[in-house]
């Protein structure tokens, strides 16, 4: 699994069609904030989508890639947020090396928690996690001088990128920083599904046990996954606190990792930017909906009971079939 | 050295009536436990299906009690409809929803996505219907009041009749699955459902009784915690982690094991806070408790073989 064999994998037939759709989306993504106020998509709740998306790509790594059920990613979402302010707060340093460090500090959260929780498979793992992870909110709620407890996190400083680019009161700029952060991310965690470790964690959730006898350590691909998937939910937790510029604890309450849960699925778990589609889809219903209707939640709860039911592949992953099978009908005649 | 002896010395000066209340509001807590690990317990051992919306049907059991209270001014009518209109819309949520998903690849997970869902509706929906306060109950002027005294200490007569009830039911529970025909089906498909079918049974039908049933039993929690604690919407999201860690102690579909873990963490829950020192470690004690069962015995307490994993 060394470098050199994850780079022969080439992400996609690139061909121009996809290079332009690749290129449109990038120019949309960091054009947004000019034409935002048009539409019902504000600048910070685009802020918001993105790391939402983030976040829920970094969790289906170990829900949709390697099939493990996580109710306690709320735990490294919540952590990221908690170190970042602490660093940023307490120690004063530049935001960029914040987060890397909150991306270490994430990972080796992950270390920990891997180690607990993956010696538990099927429900006894979800329930595992769920529980950890409720342990670190009640650390979260008693450790009043670091997190500020039901408070919430305030104070954090003013922040910027050295003296170019200011970070506070700034949506804009907050926008760019976020989506730069998050791009890179979103590319590094392409690049690791599409090599062949990611193919490893596919095999792993299709049949462990036939991984296994191919010769595969199935264990330990499941815990670099889990690693992996728990660092960057880490990290979104951390570009959440710098947008917000507070931290509330609901961030690591168990709901959280409902809330990650319902946003992979939304967009479905087997296509790469699913979650981005069901952070879209989550996010502008509590913030739009909640404007007519105070009780979003029945909303987004039915619609997400009548996804799993009915569009069990989410809501992009429905979309990319029906076309692929289009497509696929379209072929034989033209065999024929 | 010093500090063992300060702990314990510390300890001592607690008074003998503390301590009695604290076991007796243990107890309580164990028995609203021991309703809701019943019926998660079952569920989970029977069908396979991890019921994350059992904290919302204990909060929807308790709302309806109150709205029955309401309308008939009488609690032992709440006592009785609550929990079978609940029970009814768990039976009528498992026909319409959960049944779909039984045959798919991953029906485990379909069913804790599903019942995920519905948890994550459930508060809202009481907001909407009877708004976003807490609701208070009326005390029955039958058990209202001290039943007696034990070195100063009150005993609540409406305390008591909690416990009373929560043994009743697990006694009924008993019977019912060791002495009737629907218990030896329950039972018997526990252990392997697809035999059970062979054998011409239809277990579907049983499915659908037992989901009604466990809902029915979180319902009537709900209503019986009426007058102790408030009626809220997020009643449930709380005591639903408490029920997954004592079914996990006890042992996923482990009926003996849920009562004993219940109320092992009952006692824990109350006791902990006496302690000197250790006062602020009471909301996570129930976790480390947890960690170390499954250190030591990787299945709960009773847990077999193979259920869960």
């Amino acid at each position: 699994m060394s470098g050199s064999t994850a780079l022969k994998q080439t992400p996609n037939p690139s061909s121009v069609k996809s290079l332009f759709a690749f290129a449109v989306g990038l120019i949309i993504l960091f054009a947004w904030p000019l034409f935002a106020q048009y539409t019902p998509i504000f600048t910070s709740l685009a802020t918001e989508i993105i790391i939402f998306s983030l976040f829920g790509i970094a969790y289906n790594m170990a829900l949709g890639y390697t099939g493990l059920i996580s109710l306690g990613h709320a735990a490294f979402f919540g952590f990221g947020g908690y170190f970042t302010g602490a660093m940023l707060k307490f120690f004063g340093l530049p935001v960029i090396l914040s987060l890397m460090l909150a991306l270490v500090a994430s990972s080796i959260l992950g270390v920990v928690f891997g180690f607990i929780c993956l010696r538990k498979t099927g429900v006894y793992f979800t329930l595992v996690t769920l529980a950890i992870s409720q342990m670190l909110y009640y650390v979260a709620q008693m450790w009043i001088g670091v997190t500020g407890g039901h408070e919430g996190m305030a104070g954090i400083p003013r922040l910027g990128l050295g003296q170019w680019v200011e970070l506070t009161n700034n949506p804009k700029g907050q926008y760019w920083f976020v989506a730069s952060v998050a791009g890179i991310s979103v590319y590094m965690l392409w690049r690791m599904v599409n090599s062949s470790f990611g193919k490893v964690m596919q095999a792993v959730r299709e049949n462990e046990e036939r991984a296994n006898t191919c010769g595969y350590n199935t264990k330990r691909v499941k815990y670099v996954a889990f690693i992996i998937s728990g660092a960057f939910s880490g990290l979104a937790g951390s570009l959440y606190l710098i947008s917000q510029e507070f931290f509330g604890i609901e961030n690591i309450y168990w709901t959280m990792s409902g809330a990650v849960l319902i946003i992979t699925l939304f967009g479905g778990t087997e296509v790469f930017l699913g979650p981005f589609v069901g952070a879209l889809l989550f996010l502008l219903m509590k913030d739009s909906f909640s404007h007519y209707f105070e009780y979003w939640q029945i909303l987004t709860g039915t619609l997400f009971v009548a996804v799993v039911l009915f569009l069990p592949e989410g809501i992009l992953g429905s979309i990319v079939t029906f076309f692929s099978n289009r497509v696929l009908r379209r072929l034989p005649k033209k065999e024929a | 050295m010093e500090a063992i002896i300060e702990f314990f010395g510390r300890l001592a000066e607690i008074p003998a009536n503390t301590w009695i209340t604290q076991v007796y509001l243990g107890l309580v807590n164990g028995s609203v436990l021991i309703l809701l690990a019943l019926g998660l317990t079952i569920i989970f051992g029977l069908m396979g299906i991890v019921n994350f919306a059992h904290g919302t049907f204990y909060m929807t059991g308790a709302y309806l009690g109150w709205l029955t209270l309401r309308l008939t001014g009488n609690f032992w009518i709440a006592l009785i409809v609550a929990p079978i209109l609940t029970g009814l819309l768990g039976a009528g949520i498992e026909l319409t929803m959960l049944r779909r998903v039984y045959n798919k690849r991953e029906s485990v997970y379909l069913g804790i996505l599903i019942t995920f869902g519905l948890s994550f509706l459930g508060p809202d929906v009481m907001r909407f219907f009877f708004g976003k306060t807490g609701l208070p109950y009326v005390t029955p002027a039958l058990l209202d009041g001290t039943a007696f005294s034990i070195a100063a200490t009150n005993f609540s007569r409406y305390r008591l009749f909690l416990i009373g009830s929560a043994f009743s039911l697990i006694l009924l529970m008993w019977l019912l699955l060791k002495k009737t025909n629907l218990g030896l089906i329950i039972r018997a498909g526990i252990s392997n459902s697809r035999m059970v079918e062979v054998l011409g049974i239809e277990i579907r039908n049983v499915w659908t009784a037992t989901f009604g049933l466990g809902t029915a039993l979180a319902a009537l929690a709900g209503v019986l915690v009426g007058p102790i604690f408030a009626v809220q919407p997020t009643m449930g999201d709380m005591i639903i982690i408490q029920s997954f860690i004592v079914v996990i102690i006890g042992g996923l579909g482990s009926l003996i094991g849920a009562v004993i873990s219940a109320l092992i963490v009952g006692q824990v829950l109350t006791l902990f806070p006496l302690l000197p020192h250790l006062q602020q470690l009471a909301d996570v004690v129930i976790y480390l408790l947890m960690a170390f069962v499954l250190l030591v015995r990787p299945r709960g307490l009773f847990g077999e073989e193979g259920v869960g994993e």
